[in-house]
C-alpha cells in the first residue's frame, strides 16, 4: 500500500469504479470496512439488547409465563453468543479499522483484501447463526455450548447453527486480527516506534495476538461438536471413551483470553479519551503497556476458574485462584494510571468524557467481584448464581460498553464527519449508567440469596420478587438510553453540524486529517517525533505534521467483489452441512441437500473465487500528485 | 529514480536477501507427500510393532512440522523475527496448557 514506485505508475492505473451498493460490497477501503463492522456490530448488538429485555419481563414477576422455558434457553443462549462474537467484538473491529491506521501513519491496514474477508466471513457466520430463529429454533445450551446438553439434543438444529455459524464468524475474527497483528508491525510510519505508538493501538496489538491464539482452540472446540453432532464422532460421549470435560477446557482456553479481547480495547479507548479531555499526557505511559502485555500473558493462565466445581482437585483450583487473583495486580496499576491522569488535569465533561470517568469506578466493582469469585473455596457458594452474571455484566457492560459508548463519541466526528448532540448524549449516558447499576447492582445479592442463573421462572416467596422487578424496570431504563442514542444518530445524521478535523484537541495523528478521512488517509506520510505525535506538534507551534515524504503519486487498491462471493460460499456450504441429513418432506429440497450438492456448490464459489483471485493480478491504480493539488484548490 | 533504488536498498537491507525461488518448497512437499504416504504403509503393514509405528510417526510428523516452519514459513530466512515471537509465544502457552492438563488437572 504505502509503496509508491513511480516507475510501476504506468503499469497499475486501471481503477475501478462502483457507485451505491457495489461500492460497499465491494470496498476494501479500510474506512469503509470500519464503518461495515461498526453498522453490523449495532444490528447485532440491538438485536441481543432487545433479547435481554424479552428475558428480564419473562423475570420480571415470579411464576411469570411470556415466554416458554424453551424459548427462555434460546433468548439466553442467543443474547450471550451475539453479544459476545457478534456485537461488542465487531463495534471494536470497527474502530480499529478506522482508527488504528490513522494513529500510526499509514495509508491503509497491510491486507486490505484480507481485511474485506474477515468483514464479509463476520457478518455472513453472523447471519447463518441468526437465521436460526425462523428455521426451526435458536441455539439452546448457553453461549458455552456444554456438551451432554448441546451434542445430544438433536431433535432440532440448533446448536449445529452455533457451531457452523461460530466457525464461519470465528475466521473473520482471526483474519482480521492477523491484519492488525502485522498493520502494526509493518506500517507505522517512519519515527513511530513501539514506545510511541498510542495506546489503543497498543490494545488492538496485544487483543489481536490474544485473538491469533484463542480462537484457533475455539475452532478446534467447534470442529469436535460438529463433528460429534453431524458425523457421529464421540470426542464428548463418555459411552464411547470420550469426554464432555474435554470441551470445557479448551472452551474456557478460549473463553478466558476472549473475555480480555473484549476488555482490552475497552482499557486502550479509556488511555485516549481520558487523556484528551483532561489535557494532560497519560500518567506511567510505559507501565501501561507492561500492564496490557501482562493481562494478556496471564489471560492464557486462568482458564480453569471456570471450572472450579467441576473436580479438578484443591491443589489445580488452588493454583488457578493464585494465578487468577495475580491478574488484579496490572489491572490496579492501569485504574490507578487513570486516575493519576485525571489528577489535576482540566477536566472536560463531555458525553465520551462521562462513560470514560464512570467507567473506572463501575469496572473496578466487577474486578473486585472477580477476584471474590476467583477465591475457589467461596466460589462452590457462587457459582451458576446470579452473583456471576451480576460480575460478568458489570466487567462487559461496565467496561467494553462503557468504552464503545465513550468512543462512539470520541470518534464518531472521525468515521462519519458530523458531532453527535452533546445534549441528547448526556441524558444517554445518565439513563443508561443508571439503569445498568439497577440492573445489575442487586443481582449479586440475588445470587447471593441462591438464585441460580439460567432458570426461566421462579417462586414467590423466596425473596427475589422485589429484586427481580427492580432489575427489570433497570434493564428498561438502559433500553430507553439507548433509543436516546439511536435518535441522537438519527438526528446527526440529518441535522448534526459539520465536524472540523481536530474537534477534540486530540493528542494523536487520526486529528491531523480532515473528518471524515481521505479516501488516501495522509497526502504526504507524516514524520512522527515523539509520544501524542499531534500534541507534540502543537506545542512546538506547527499546525500539523511535518512530511517524511515529497508529494509522490499514491498506490491505492481496487475494489473486489471476491471477499463477498467467499463468504457467500461458505455461508451457503455451512448450509448445506446442517441440513445434509435432514428430511425436507420435499423430493427437490431433499435431493440438493442430502445429496451434498449445496455443500459442493457452496464450496466451488469459495475455492472458485480464491483461484479467481490467484490467477487475475489487480495491481490497483494510482492516485497523482496533480489530482492531490486540486483537492486541495 | 535515484530515491527509488535507495529505498529498494534500504529495504533488502532490512529484510535480508530475496528468498530463493520455489526449488526448496518443491523438495519439500514432495518429501512431505512421499512421508505420508510412509506413515500410510507404516500402520497398514502389520508385521511392524505398534509401538515401533508409534514412535515412526512421530519422528515423521516432526520432520513434517519443521518443514512447514523453516521452509513455507519462513523461518529460516532472516527479517522474521516477529513471527519467532509469536510461533515461540504461542508454542509458550500451548506448553502451558498441555503441562497443566498433564500434571495438574487430568487426575
Amino acid at each position: 500500500m504505502a509503496h509508491s514506485h513511480a516507475t510501476h505508475a504506468t503499469h497499475a492505473n486501471t481503477k475501478k469504479n462502483y457507485t451505491g451498493i457495489m461500492d460497499w460490497i465491494t470496498t476494501v477501503d479500510h474506512k469503509k470496512i470500519g464503518i461495515l463492522y461498526f453498522g453490523a456490530g449495532l444490528f447485532f448488538f440491538l438485536l441481543a439488547g432487545v433479547e435481554a429485555l424479552l428475558l428480564r419481563i419473562q423475570l420480571m414477576f415470579p411464576m411469570n409465563d411470556f415466554v416458554s422455558a424453551q424459548t427462555f434457553n434460546e433468548l439466553f443462549t442467543m443474547h450471550g453468543t451475539t453479544m459476545l462474537f457478534l456485537a461488542a467484538l465487531p463495534l471494536f473491529y470497527g474502530y480499529m479499522n478506522y482508527i488504528i491506521p490513522l494513529q500510526i501513519g499509514a495509508r491503509d491496514v497491510a491486507f486490505p483484501f484480507l481485511n474485506a474477508l474477515g468483514l464479509w466471513t463476520f457478518i455472513f457466520g453472523g447471519i447463518l447463526l441468526n437465521l436460526s430463529w425462523f428455521l426451526g429454533g435458536a441455539p439452546d445450551g448457553g453461549w458455552t455450548g456444554y456438551p451432554t446438553l448441546s451434542t445430544f439434543n438433536t431433535a432440532h438444529q440448533g446448536m449445529d447453527f452455533y457451531s457452523i455459524g461460530l466457525q464461519i464468524a470465528g475466521i473473520g475474527t482471526l483474519v482480521g486480527a492477523i491484519n492488525f497483528l502485522v498493520t502494526i508491525i509493518n506500517m507505522r510510519a517512519p519515527g513511530m516506534s513501539f514506545m510511541r505508538l498510542p495506546l489503543f493501538t497498543w490494545a488492538t496489538f496485544i487483543t489481536s495476538a490474544l485473538i491469533l491464539f484463542a480462537f484457533t482452540a475455539l475452532a478446534i472446540d467447534l470442529i469436535f461438536m460438529t463433528f460429534d453432532r453431524l458425523f457421529s464422532a464421540r470426542f464428548f460421549d463418555v459411552a464411547y471413551g470420550g469426554n464432555p470435560i474435554l470441551w470445557q477446557h479448551i472452551f474456557w482456553i478460549f473463553g478466558h483470553p476472549e473475555v480480555y479481547i473484549l476488555i482490552l480495547p475497552a482499557f486502550g479507548i479509556m488511555s485516549e479519551v481520558i487523556p484528551t479531555f483532561s489535557r494532560k499526557r497519560l500518567f506511567g505511559y510505559s507501565s501501561m503497556v507492561f500492564a496490557l502485555a501482562l493481562i494478556g500473558f496471564l489471560g492464557f493462565m486462568v482458564w480453569a476458574h471456570h471450572m472450579f466445581t467441576v473436580g479438578m482437585g484443591a491443589f489445580a483450583n488452588a493454583l488457578f485462584a493464585i494465578a487468577t487473583m495475580l491478574i488484579a495486580v496490572p489491572t490496579g496499576i492501569k485504574v490507578f494510571n487513570w486516575l493519576l491522569t485525571m489528577w489535576g488535569g482540566s477536566i472536560r465533561f463531555t458525553t465520551a468524557s462521562l462513560f470514560a470517568i464512570s467507567f473506572v469506578p463501575t469496572f473496578v466493582m466487577g474486578g473486585v467481584t472477580g477476584v471474590m469469585l476467583a477465591s475457589a473455596p467461596a466460589d462452590y457458594q457462587y457459582h451458576d448464581t446470579y452473583f456471576v452474571v451480576a460480575h460478568f455484566h458489570y466487567v462487559i457492560v461496565g467496561g467494553s460498553v462503557f468504552g464503545i459508548f465513550a468512543a462512539l463519541f470520541y470518534w464518531w466526528p472521525k468515521m462519519f464527519g458530523k458531532m453527535l448532540n452533546e445534549t441528547l448524549g448526556k441524558w444517554f449516558f445518565w439513563i443508561f449508567s443508571i439503569g445498568f447499576h439497577l440492573t445489575f447492582f442487586v443481582q449479586h445479592f440475588l445470587g447471593l440469596d441462591g438464585m441460580p442463573r439460567r432458570v426461566y421462572t421462579y417462586l414467590p416467596g423466596q425473596g427475589w420478587d422485589l429484586s427481580n422487578l427492580v432489575s427489570s424496570i433497570g434493564a428498561y431504563m438502559m433500553g430507553i438510553g439507548v433509543i436516546l442514542l439511536l435518535i441522537n444518530v438519527v438526528y446527526t445524521i440529518r441535522k448534526g453540524p459539520d465536524a472540523p478535523a481536530d474537534p477534540w484537541d486530540g493528542r494523536t495523528m487520526e486529528w491531523t486529517v480532515s473528518s471524515p478521512s481521505p479516501l488516501y488517509n495522509f497526502k504526504q506520510t507524516p514524520l512522527v517525533r515523539g509520544l501524542d505525535a499531534f500534541w507534540k506538534e502543537k506545542m512546538d507551534g506547527n499546525k500539523g505534521m511535518t512530511p517524511a515524504e515529497p508529494l509522490q503519486p499514491i498506490h491505492m487498491p481496487n475494489g473486489s467483489i471476491l471477499p463477498f462471493l467467499m463468504s457467500l460460499g461458505l455461508f451457503i456450504a455451512g448450509f448445506g452441512f446442517i441440513y445434509k441429513d435432514y428430511d425436507f418432506n420435499n423430493a427437490l429440497m431433499n435431493g440438493l441437500f442430502n445429496n451434498y450438492i449445496v455443500i459442493y456448490a457452496g464450496l466451488l464459489m469459495l475455492f472458485g473465487s480464491m483461484a479467481t483471485r490467484c490467477l487475475i493480478d489487480d495491481p490497483g491504480y494510482y492516485i497523482q500528485p496533480e489530482e492531490l493539488k486540486e483537492e486541495e484548490a | 529514480m535515484q530515491q527509488n533504488e535507495e529505498v529498494v536498498q534500504r529495504q533488502k537491507v532490512k529484510t535480508g536477501p530475496a528468498h530463493e525461488g520455489s526449488k526448496n518448497h518443491l523438495i519439500t512437499f514432495g518429501v512431505s507427500i512421499a512421508l505420508t504416504f510412509l506413515a500410510f504403509a507404516a500402520v497398514a503393514n502389520e508385521s511392524l510393532s505398534s509401538s515401533f509405528v508409534v514412535f515412526l510417526l512421530c519422528i515423521m510428523a516432526l520432520v513434517q512440522a519443521l518443514f512447514q516452519l523453516f521452509f513455507w514459513m519462513h523461518m529460516k530466512d532472516k527479517g522474521h523475527g516477529y513471527a519467532k515471537l509469536f510461533l515461540f509465544g504461542g508454542f509458550l502457552v500451548a506448553m502451558f496448557g498441555f503441562a497443566s492438563a498433564l500434571f495438574w488437572i487430568w487426575w
